[in-house]
C-alpha cells in the first residue's frame, strides 16, 4: 500500500468525489479583466481542462477561455441524435476534388469539455491498481479481446454492463478489484471472458 | 403507432413496439423535445408557402410517405434551415445548404411545369418520381447543381428528419432514448423487455410479436 499512498500524495484526484452540480459555473472562481493570473488556457477540452486542473491544484491561478457554452447536462443535453446538434462541431468546411467524400455530421464536440461532450464526458476513472494488474492480480491483457492467463471477473452493477458474450466483442476487459475502489457506489463493471 | 409501409411490406417488422410508451423512463429534457416533435411540429419560417409545398412533396417521395400518418418532414428540414443548423461542410460545387434547397425546389417546380403543365406539388406521385429518378440517375449537373451532390444533400436532410420521429423508430425497431434507464441485456440477439423481436414480412402471417427477453 505504500505505493498507493505515494500516488495519493502526488495526485489525490482519484479519491475526490465528483463535485459538479448545476451551479458549478457560478461557484467557480472568477477573475476580472484587471486581475493578473499565472496562466490563461484557450479551450476547455480534454487537454485544456486537464492542464487547468493539475496546475490549479498546484496553486496556480488559471483562467480558461472557451468559445462555446458551459453545458449543464441535465438541462441542456438530450438522449436524442437530432436534438444533440448543438454539441456537434460544425465549423464551415468545403470538400472538393473529383470524388469528394462527405464528412460526418455529428463530430465531437463543442463547449466546455470539447470533444469529450461527444460521449457525454463519461469515462470511468481508472484506479491506480488498474495500472498494476500484472503485479497485483497476476494477469495482463494481451490485446483488445481477451486475456492470456487466469482471469478474475467482478461485476459491480448489472446496469450498462457489457454482457458476457461468447464472441469476444465486449468492452475492453479490465479486472478491477472492487475492494480497492474508494467509491463503492460508482456503477463500474468489469467482465472478463476466460480465454482458453 | 405505425407508419404506413409500402405495399410489398405487408406487415410491420417490429409489431407492437412503441418507443413512446417508454416515455416515462426518459429524462425531462429528452421527453419534452421528443413529444414536441409529435405534438407541435415547428412552424415553417424558412420556406415560402409555395416552396414549402414543393419541399414537402419532395421529402415525402424521398422517404416513400404516401399517406397519413406521416412524419412532418418539411417542418423539421425547414427548422434546421431557419436556424442555420447545417452539418458545417458543403461541396465546393454547391452553394450553402439553404440556397441549394431554395434553388432545387424552384427547379423541381420548373421541370414539372415544363413536363406536365402543373407545379411539382400538384403533380401525381408517379410524375414526381419520374422527375426525381431522372435526377438520381444523372451523372452531370441539373440546372447547374451537380446531381449526385444534390441528391446526397437532399437525403441527408430527409433521413435526419425522418429518423428523428418515434414513429420511424418503431418502424426500424429502435426503442428510443436510453437515458437514464440504460440497458440491462446487452449482447448479440438479446433484447430489453421493451424491445420487440424482428418479424420479417416474408414470414407467413407477418411474424409474431415476441416481446423482450433473451433470444
Amino acid at each position: 500500500m505504500n505505493s498507493l499512498r505515494a500516488v495519493r500524495g502526488r495526485n489525490e484526484s482519484a479519491w475526490l468525489l465528483p463535485l459538479a452540480g448545476p451551479d458549478v459555473a457560478d461557484r467557480m472562481r472568477h477573475y476580472s479583466d484587471d486581475d493578473e493570473v499565472d496562466l490563461v488556457i484557450v479551450g476547455c477540452g480534454a487537454g485544456g481542462s486537464t492542464v487547468a486542473q493539475r496546475l490549479s491544484r498546484a496553486g496556480w491561478s488559471v483562467v480558461m477561455l472557451e468559445a462555446w457554452p458551459f453545458w449543464e447536462p441535465d438541462r441542456d443535453w438530450v438522449s436524442d441524435e437530432a436534438g444533440s446538434h448543438k454539441l456537434y462541431w460544425t465549423e464551415p468546411r468545403v470538400i472538393d476534388g473529383d470524388d469528394p467524400i462527405p464528412l460526418g455530421s455529428n463530430n465531437s464536440g463543442r463547449g466546455v469539455g470539447g470533444s469529450m461532450v461527444h460521449f457525454a464526458g463519461y469515462t470511468p476513472r481508472f484506479h491506480p491498481s488498474d495500472f498494476r494488474t500484472e503485479t497485483l492480480d497476476g494477469w495482463a491483457p494481451t490485446g483488445l479481446w481477451g486475456t492470456k492467463t487466469s482471469v478474475r471477473t467482478t461485476k459491480t452493477s448489472r446496469r450498462s454492463c457489457p454482457s458476457r458474450d461468447r464472441t469476444g466483442l465486449g468492452a475492453t476487459p479490465t479486472a478491477t478489484r472492487t475492494d480497492r475502489t474508494p467509491w463503492a457506489a460508482t456503477a463500474r463493471c468489469s467482465s472478463v471472458e476466460r480465454v482458453r | 403507432m405505425s407508419l404506413p409501409l409500402p405495399a410489398h411490406d405487408d406487415a410491420r417488422r417490429f409489431p407492437g413496439q412503441s418507443s413512446l410508451e417508454q416515455g416515462d423512463h426518459w429524462d425531462e429534457a429528452t421527453t419534452a423535445l421528443v413529444r414536441s416533435r409529435i405534438d407541435r411540429p415547428p412552424e415553417v419560417t424558412f420556406f415560402t408557402q409555395p416552396e414549402e409545398g414543393i419541399a414537402a412533396a419532395l421529402l415525402d417521395r424521398l422517404l416513400g410517405q404516401g399517406g397519413e400518418p406521416r412524419v412532418p418532414l418539411v417542418n423539421f428540414v425547414d427548422a434546421r434551415l431557419a436556424r442555420g443548423e447545417t452539418d458545417g461542410w458543403h461541396y465546393a460545387d454547391l452553394p450553402e445548404d439553404g440556397e441549394v434547397w431554395r434553388r432545387s425546389v424552384r427547379h423541381l417546380d420548373e421541370d414539372a411545369r415544363e413536363r406536365y403543365g402543373v407545379g411539382f406539388a400538384d403533380a401525381t406521385s408517379a410524375q414526381q418520381d419520374e422527375i426525381l429518378t431522372g435526377i438520381m440517375d444523372m451523372q452531370h449537373a441539373w440546372h447547374g447543381l451537380p446531381a449526385g451532390q444534390l441528391w446526397n444533400l437532399w437525403l441527408r436532410y430527409a433521413c435526419t428528419a425522418f429518423y428523428s420521429s418515434p414513429y420511424a423508430w418503431d418502424e426500424i425497431g429502435f426503442p428510443g432514448p436510453a437515458y437514464p434507464r440504460g440497458y440491462g441485456n446487452l449482447g448479440i440477439d438479446r433484447r430489453e423487455r421493451f424491445e420487440v423481436r424482428d418479424a420479417p414480412p416474408s414470414k407467413a402471417g407477418g411474424g409474431t410479436a415476441a416481446r423482450g427477453g433473451t433470444a
